[in-house]
């Protein structure tokens, strides 16, 4: 019985890799419990297992590109939270700068109940990408559907690939450090400064805007010590507002550093 | 490091200075340039029929039906195939021609840019991107064709027509609303 399922299992992954994903990827909605306690919560992940060769975008996707959105179709009295998405890495796709993943990536959704729930829900969405490659672009679109129960549960078997997803979340640090933003002619000057004693290095991390159309999406960043502060210089978008009113920056760790973002707004 | 086609993007055409200068050969073999249009707005529609975000303003006749509009009052509307031989959205003058005349274009001239100069000049970015000259020569328009950056047909009811609100600007001698904006589409393939 188990040698007849394995080789079942066999032939549809051989027929997947032939064919490849419609849309470039295969996306799963997944929980860590298969039930939620009235009005509380339960954390889920949207799995997208992206086709070898080609990139999907993140919330700032760049110069092209298109960012990952779902629509949601939830029963009465249920919410959920956008897609979170981990730290992204860096793609030139036809010479243009971009954001986004390439083969697995994890976008935890917290979904909560009403606090009347009881019985089952079912909660649908449907998802939107655009996946690319230097060849061209394919958009991808997938429903998802999830079965919850109202009621207390263990933790199921996917529990630990959700939290170790929401792991992967930049946390906001802006209660102990702080980042300035100031204009210069066709520039931004970016200062992080400690709020506190405790010792922050930006060179330890890999460093992305996620908000659109400030920073230019080719530009590195290098941030240099100057006094107890660091600085950088950095390219506006060409499609800057002026002045600009936001920006939050997305700071991967480029060894065992938990990914962290920070926020500078116009007061 | 910036890529360099990124850093020729910053050389030519500017908002509020005259639009560089091109000529070209359309796909009947006819030569033509910026120039032979003066005293008329211009517009500039960079294509790729493959791209998702071009098939969503043509497979809804947008586009179409915005060429259609905008020459029967007299715009010179100029289509641009600005991709490398062997790369995607490429086809030969006579193919560009026969997918053009399928797709419904309506376009004045169909203008080949297989060596990408009028592309990097005007820094097309991506199909399609949208640019509008007035009749002083000069740019007035660099932006989207449109305020939703979806590849679904639905989507074109409910968003802004940035492109179109621009060019009835251009035409009505009134300040161009967003004149440089965001395009969203695919790569042009240089």
């Amino acid at each position: 019985m188990i040698r007849e399922m394995t080789m079942i299992l066999g032939l549809t992954s051989a027929c997947a890799t032939a064919a490849g994903n419609p849309g470039k990827a295969a996306v799963a909605w997944i929980s860590s419990s298969a039930a939620c306690a009235p009005g509380g919560t339960v954390q889920t992940a949207i799995r997208m297992e992206i086709d070898e060769g080609w990139h999907t975008y993140w919330l700032n996707p760049g110069e092209a590109g298109m960012k990952t959105r779902v629509e949601w179709r939830l029963p009465e009295g249920w919410s959920a939270s956008g897609l979170a998405h981990p730290v992204p890495r860096r793609f030139s796709t036809s010479g243009l700068a971009g954001f986004g993943y390439e083969g697995t990536v994890w976008f935890p959704v917290t979904l909560t109940a009403p606090a009347d729930f009881e019985g089952t829900a079912t909660l649908k969405g449907k998802i939107s990408w655009l996946a690319c490659n230097d060849g061209g672009c394919i958009p991808g679109e997938a429903e998802l559907s999830l079965d919850v129960r109202a009621g207390s549960a263990p933790p199921g078997a996917d529990a630990p690939a959700v939290l170790d997803a929401l792991r992967k979340i930049p946390q906001p640090q802006d209660a102990w450090l702080r980042l300035g933003v100031a204009e210069k002619p066709g520039l931004l000057v970016l200062t992080i400064a400690a709020r506190s004693e405790r010792r922050f290095d930006p060179e330890r991390y890999e460093v992305f805007p996620a908000t659109p159309q400030v920073i230019d999406p080719a530009a590195p960043f290098r941030f240099t010590p100057k006094g107890a502060e660091w600085t950088a210089e950095l390219p506006k978008s060409e499609y800057a507002g002026s002045p600009v009113k936001r920006l939050t920056l997305v700071f991967g760790g480029k060894g065992a550093e938990e990914p962290i973002e920070l926020t500078w707004e116009v007061p | 490091m910036k890529p360099l086609v990124t850093a020729i993007f910053a050389a030519l055409a500017a908002i509020g200075q005259p639009a560089p200068d091109f000529t070209a050969k359309t796909v009947k073999g006819e030569s033509v340039s910026l120039a032979d249009f003066k005293g008329k707005v211009v517009v500039l529609e960079w294509t790729n029929f493959e791209c998702p975000f071009v098939k969503k303003h043509y497979s809804s006749a947008n586009l179409p039906k915005l060429q259609e509009t905008y020459t029967a009052k007299g715009v010179v509307w100029l289509t641009v195939n600005s991709a490398a031989e062997g790369k995607q959205g490429y086809l030969d003058p006579a193919a560009m021609a026969e997918r053009a005349a399928k797709e419904g274009n309506k376009a004045s001239h169909i203008l080949m840019d297989t060596d990408g100069k009028i592309g990097k000049a005007y820094g097309a970015k991506v199909t399609p991107h949208l640019f509008i000259i007035n009749k002083e020569g000069v740019l007035a328009y660099d932006g989207a064709i449109d305020s939703k950056a979806t590849t679904k047909n639905e989507d074109i009811a409910t968003a802004d027509p940035l492109f179109a609100n621009a060019l009835d600007a251009v035409l009505a001698d009134k300040e161009v609303p967003m004149a440089k904006n965001q395009p969203y589409g695919c790569g042009v393939k240089y």
